[in-house]
């Protein structure tokens, strides 16, 4: 009979000195390195052929990289994002407390706030929200059956930018009340408990207990909404703000230089999101900190 | 003359359709220590958190010596009180569960400082002194900057028992303070309560230790389906005849 299990290999039969799992040879270790030649190879080949291909026009890039109107776009994209983190995260924690409310109505209208402004696509909210002017071409703010406070055109209220944000804004608060409310529920219930036994009152109960307790919940996954949001931001470009994307286009169409430009915008979304993405690699260390605690105590224990 | 502590009338409590407390009438006289012995589902712990106002009740009425709580007297009948005073109401009683409930985020000294800085309105040194007199109490002195997640389980309770004084309260209420734990961390918690009873403070131990309330308490309690079925001296309910539900429960659990 033979006994081999493979061709180099033969069974092992009974003990001997010499076997040690210290010397053994782990498995495949030629397969990853050929993997690793190919996959090398290719990305070596991509940036090569990138760099040589002279539609890429890189100077025409290295020209517009630091350009005033692209830094201007920037800046504008950087702020909408910031001003939107704002909106989202102050109207989506009340957004987020009337989900989690045991008063029906209120539960009602936040859910069904929540539910449109998921459901709907931010392009056509941009689109719903800049034509808002068509539904409702006067805003007037008056005293039921009688006289008019104050009446504003709607066209001259909902700028590209207002659009934006209420576009936008409102789909990320729709979000951050779906975070903080999942948040406010990984508290546990006994925490509510003990802090209204020791007689805290119901909004100390919130505001000392379970609100600090929920932020480990609540904190990483607002950080992977900021990248989104910046990403989502280039969207407006449609209702002509000013933004990074809008203005290389606004470039590319005067001057026909459109892939330098489109590069120009992407190394730049692709610095920011990796400059953001390393805040929320931070972010989550910090907020996962009290396992490494519990580790830590656990070798305490074995001490 | 001994005031009573608690006063209990014709209290029900239902889940929507449950009834779960039915016609409880029950005295707990100052110093007084009482177990409540009873099956799962008896509504034992139901009682305590009706007590200490975590849950609403149907009827009847509950007094913390003469004050009616969490409904106020008006003209046209009962009223429910608002937040703030009910939050008063409930310091003034000092609850241990089943799971700790330490504050996770504050270490043992915070948790201990909570009510007195935050509720009674005491200087934070002074409250810092007086928690880390109740931290010699429970045996935990060299643990007061420890988080709660850093504590066996036996640790922790104790030092949830400690912020169950820390407001310095009329009673003190334990619903299952040794469920949760390990068999062998149980003792040192009930060493803890077993000393804090011999000082005079006025508990209601609801429990399943039924050695533990022999031993500690004056009175025992025992519940079932909702109702207290019988009431005594810990001699006179310890020696129930085998043949009644109290003397099988009695003989099923030690």
């Amino acid at each position: 009979m033979a006994t081999g299990i493979g061709r180099n290999t033969a069974a092992v039969e009974g003990p001997a000195a010499s076997d040690d799992a210290a010397q053994a040879v782990p498995r495949g270790r030629t397969r990853r390195w050929i993997l690793t030649a190919v996959v090398g190879a290719f990305l070596l080949y991509l940036v090569v052929a990138a760099a040589r291909n002279p539609r890429f026009e890189w100077d025409i890039v290295g020209r517009y990289m630091f350009s005033d109107l692209v830094l201007e776009g920037l800046v504008t994209s950087l702020s909408l994002t910031a001003m939107l983190l704002v909106f989202g995260v102050l109207l989506g924690t009340l957004i987020g407390l009337a989900r989690a409310s045991d008063f029906a109505p209120l539960r009602g209208f936040a859910w069904t706030f929540t539910w449109f402004f998921r459901a709907v696509p931010p392009l056509v909210q941009l689109l719903l929200w800049y034509n808002l002017a068509y539904l409702i071409p006067e805003i007037t703010l008056s005293i039921p059956f009688g006289p008019e406070i104050l009446s504003v055109n709607a066209n001259d209220l909902i700028s590209p930018f207002t659009a934006a944000v209420l576009g936008l804004g409102l789909l990320e608060s729709a979000y951050m009340a779906e975070i903080i409310r999942a948040g406010l529920g990984s508290v546990d219930r006994g925490q509510t408990d003990a802090a209204l036994s020791v007689g805290l009152s119901r909004r100390k109960t919130f505001f000392r207990i379970v609100l600090p307790q929920s932020m480990r919940f609540i904190i990483p996954p607002m950080g992977s909404q900021a990248i989104l949001l910046l990403k989502a931001t280039s969207l407006v470009s449609i209702i002509g703000l000013s933004d990074l994307l809008h203005t290389v286009q606004a470039i590319y169409n005067r001057t026909l230089e459109v892939v330098p430009l489109l590069m120009v915008a992407t190394i730049w979304y692709l610095i920011l999101v990796s400059i953001l993405s390393v805040g929320q690699i931070a972010l989550e260390r910090r907020y996962s900190r009290s396992f490494a605690e519990r580790k830590a105590a656990v070798r305490e224990d074995l001490v | 003359m001994v005031r009573d502590v608690i006063t209990i009338r014709r209290l029900q409590k239902y889940f929507s359709e449950f009834h779960a407390l039915k016609d409880i009438d029950l005295s707990v006289r100052e110093g007084e220590v009482i177990a409540i012995l009873g099956p799962s589902g008896s509504g034992k712990s139901t009682l305590v958190r009706c007590i200490h106002q975590l849950e609403p009740i149907q009827g009847g009425a509950i007094y913390l010596g003469d004050e009616l709580l969490g409904y106020e007297r008006t003209r046209s009948g009962l009223r429910n009180l608002s937040d703030s005073a009910v939050a008063r109401q409930r310091a003034r009683m000092g609850m241990v569960f089943q799971q700790f409930n330490l504050f996770q985020h504050k270490t043992v000294l915070e948790n201990l400082i909570e009510g007195p800085t935050q509720v009674m309105g005491m200087k934070r040194h002074e409250a810092e002194a007086q928690a880390r007199d109740l931290l010699a109490r429970v045996h935990l002195s060299d643990k007061a900057d420890s988080y709660p997640r850093q504590l066996s389980g036996g640790q922790q309770q104790r030092a949830a028992i400690a912020r169950a004084m820390a407001n310095r309260p009329a009673v003190m209420l334990f619903d299952e303070p040794t469920s949760a734990l390990d068999p062998e961390l149980v003792g040192e918690v009930l060493e803890v309560i077993r000393e804090i009873a011999a000082t005079g403070v006025t508990m209601l131990i609801v429990t399943h230790e039924i050695r533990f309330a022999r031993d500690v308490a004056d009175r025992i309690i025992f519940m079932e389906d909702g109702r207290i079925v019988e009431d005594g001296p810990t001699r006179q309910i310890m020696s129930a005849p085998a043949d009644t539900r109290l003397g099988s429960f009695l003989a099923r659990s030690m």
